[in-house]
């Protein structure tokens, strides 16, 4: 310990000294000596540093001149520190003391500088230029492999779901980024002495992803509080738990929904420790001992090196038994979660009492668009949120009375206090939805002119338009060199399906006809509905309960359904967002069947993402106008939070019913049983 | 190394107990092992 710490002095004066000459300005020398000392600072508490191992190999070979160690450990503390940096932006870590310092612009810039340092250094060593070059070579072949790896890295961690994946591609990633650093910095002295270095860059690149992987065992058992669990990094032991033949379902949902509670984490400990994780972890361990073995025997004898290994693998075994013992005593004592929304419900039911019919929710346009000062658009968003307490059988005549009160001669315009747009679908297809599941005010020829108006805009190819044209103050012609979006599938669906809710059998035609162009606008290439308006998640879930509510099979809305099951991420969500998790889940939820794991991880993460008023941060919807003439988005809380909870009604619902479904089925077995 | 296996058996086994007495073993072997 005492002569490594004395190691550690020599290589982080080595570094300053390096600094002194490379950089002038005071600051970014200041910023730099930050990051080293998170790397090496590791030395000083007496864990391993991999840019030690030219200065141990150099050592093992009982080198005289001892002063190119040091030079190369130099460089490899630039290298390994600029990729660390540059890990900690792209992972967006919370706890490195210089990104909270400078921010991310600056440490990008400062990752950079380490790395461009620690090439300059491999130009300027004292060595023929034929081991330069090499030397050279294999460090920017080296880059070159960890940036793959980082990329497949994160890629895993965006799109945890997908079922293609395999532990070899996780065990790729560490031999492409620890695996191909450590090979690098083991090989460095040999290469740069003209020594035969194959063996020793195959010993680096075998001992570096076992580091690795035992730092991923370490980061979930090791520490009161793992970093990997809270932003799900689908590290080695995480992969596993969720793919284990067993206890696949139970990990998955422990894992959903947010992870930042120390007791949450606590139970985790024992949840993974029950899956083949550590079965993996025993596996990966004897293949790497065995490889280390062979792989030694033909080098010379390492001494300083081959203790830094045995620590390693001696410390895994430690590791791999304690997993075991663990799980032994977990035995008698199945943790179990119950899953129960109601609270959930309950909070946003009172979050959404209104007194005002939503006026907190209207689309207030106080800029001047359309030359008026005040539009009002308090139509569209309360009919959201109606459509919603509907499912939680809230009264919602009052509501509704006053929405339908809005009406103008040709019935809803989406500003309602102007005449300057034309009435719209989206309105009348969110109406015509309330009216038509209510039954209310079905009889009071509300809706008889506004229908007679869309009649006349439904074009043969059933495509709708979102603004209808009349006759005398909006032509067709003007509407659509005017009047943005008239082309919308989100829009068209809407309008269907609240047709198909107000009269199925009286439009059951155009319906159809409807559905058939919604279809033909299907985008293959990226297998979803592009709606102006709306996102591709909501979209999804307007296109499907329209096409489900007529039992249709549609090959392209199984080929979107397919894409977005694969999007899934490890939390449950769909792009991290409430909102877009709820549409995807309600739209899942128009289909006859859901895999009960999807839709009870994504509802973990609607709950858990719910703030302690009720409510959900409101989340952009769909377009509307923004200042001086500039697109923007609607976005509301009570909107959002309308959106979630019909999913954790829906959700439930679905819930319930499958497990009554259960019950029968047992006691129908029984029943055989004693019969 | 018997430090490693007692921390984590006490981490997944005492919740009630380690805030208080396993802090310091804790900060000991993260200090080690941090990757």
């Amino acid at each position: 310990m005492e002569a490594d710490l004395n190691t550690y002095n020599i290589l982080f004066s080595s570094c300053l000294n390096k600094l002194e000459n490379f950089v002038t300005h005071v600051q970014i020398r200041e910023n730099l000596i930050l990051a080293l000392e998170k790397t090496l600072g590791k030395v000083k508490e007496g864990t391993l540093s991999p840019a030690m191992f030219p200065v141990f190999l150099a050592r093992d070979l009982k080198l005289e001149n001892q002063e190119i160690a040091y030079d190369l450990a130099v460089i490899c503390a630039f290298f390994h520190t600029a990729a660390d940096l540059t890990d900690d932006i792209e992972d967006e870590a919370e706890n490195n003391l210089l990104i909270n310092k400078v921010g991310k612009s600056q440490a990008i810039n400062l990752a950079n500088n380490l790395l461009f340092i620690s090439q300059q250094l491999i130009a300027d060593l004292q060595i023929n230029d034929q081991n330069k070059l090499a030397l050279l070579k294999m460090f920017l072949n080296c880059g070159n492999i960890m940036c793959n790896g980082q990329f497949n890295d994160i890629a895993l961690t965006n799109n945890s779901n997908n079922e293609n994946t395999t532990i070899k591609e996780i065990s790729l990633i560490n031999e492409q980024k620890a695996g191909a650093e450590f090979a690098c910095f083991v090989a460095a002295l040999p290469v740069a002495l003209g020594i035969e270095p194959d063996n020793y860059y195959k010993l680096g690149a075998c001992f570096g992803p076992l580091a690795q992987v035992f730092s991923d065992y370490i980061d979930i058992w090791g520490k009161r509080f793992s970093d990997d669990l809270m932003v799900l990094k689908n590290s080695l032991p995480v992969f596993a738990a969720c793919n284990d033949p067993v206890y696949r379902d139970e990990a998955r949902i422990f894992l959903a929904g947010k992870n930042d509670l120390i007791d949450k984490q606590f139970m985790l400990k024992r949840v993974l420790v029950k899956t083949i994780a550590v079965e993996e972890f025993e596996n990966y361990l004897n293949l790497c001992k065995s490889k280390i073995n062979e792989l030694l025997k033909d080098l010379p004898e390492l001494t300083i090196t081959k203790k830094e290994i045995q620590k390693l693998i001696s410390d895994s075994e430690i590791m791999v038994g304690t997993l075991f013992e663990l799980r032994k005593s977990e035995a008698k004592e199945p943790v179990k979660q119950i899953l129960t929304f109601d609270r959930s419900v309950n909070m946003t039911l009172d979050y959404l009492k209104t007194d005002n019919y939503f006026e907190d929710t209207w689309e207030v346009q106080r800029w001047g668009f359309l030359d008026e000062p005040k539009l009002t658009g308090n139509i569209f968003p309360p009919a959201l949120i109606i459509e919603t307490l509907l499912d939680a059988e809230a009264d919602v005549e009052a509501l509704l009375i006053f929405l339908l009160s809005l009406k103008q001669k040709k019935g809803w315009h989406y500003f309602s206090n102007s005449f300057k747009i034309p009435t719209d679908t989206d309105d009348l297809g969110q109406l015509l939805n309330l009216v038509g599941r209510t039954g209310a005010f079905k009889n009071f020829n509300l809706f008889k002119v506004p229908l007679k108006l869309l009649e006349l805009n439904l074009e043969d190819s059933g495509k709708c338009p979102t603004w209808l044209a009349d006759q005398d103050r909006f032509q067709k012609e003007e509407v659509e060199k005017t009047w943005f979006g008239n082309d919308c599938v989100g829009v068209m669906a809407n309008l269907y399906y609240g047709l198909s809710l107000y009269s199925r059998e009286g439009y059951k035609e155009k319906i159809l006809k409807g559905i058939h162009y919604i279809i033909s606008n299907f985008d293959y290439s990226n297998n979803c509905w592009n709606g102006s308006y709306y996102t591709n998640y909501y979209t999804f879930y307007l296109v499907s309960r329209l096409i489900n509510a007529f039992n249709l099979e549609i090959e392209c809305l199984e080929l979107a359904k397919t894409k977005l099951l694969k999007e899934q991420k490890l939390n449950g969500s769909w792009n991290n967002s409430p909102q877009d998790t709820a549409s995807v889940l309600l739209g899942l939820l128009s289909f006859p069947d859901i895999d009960p794991l999807i839709l009870k991880t994504a509802m973990i993460f609607i709950q858990d993402t719910q703030k302690y008023d009720g409510s959900w941060e409101g989340e952009d919807l769909f377009i509307c106008p923004g200042k001086d003439g500039r697109f923007t988005y609607y976005k509301n809380s009570k909107v959002t939070a309308s959106l979630c909870l019909r999913a954790l009604l829906r959700g439930r619902k679905k819930l319930n019913e499958s497990e009554k479904k259960k019950v029968k089925t047992l006691s129908r077995m029984s029943a055989c049983t004693i019969n | 190394m018997e430090s490693l296996r007692n921390l984590i058996l006490s981490l997944a086994l005492n919740k009630e107990e380690k805030i208080e007495k396993n802090i310091k073993e804790e900060e000991n072997v993260i200090r080690l092992y941090q990757a």
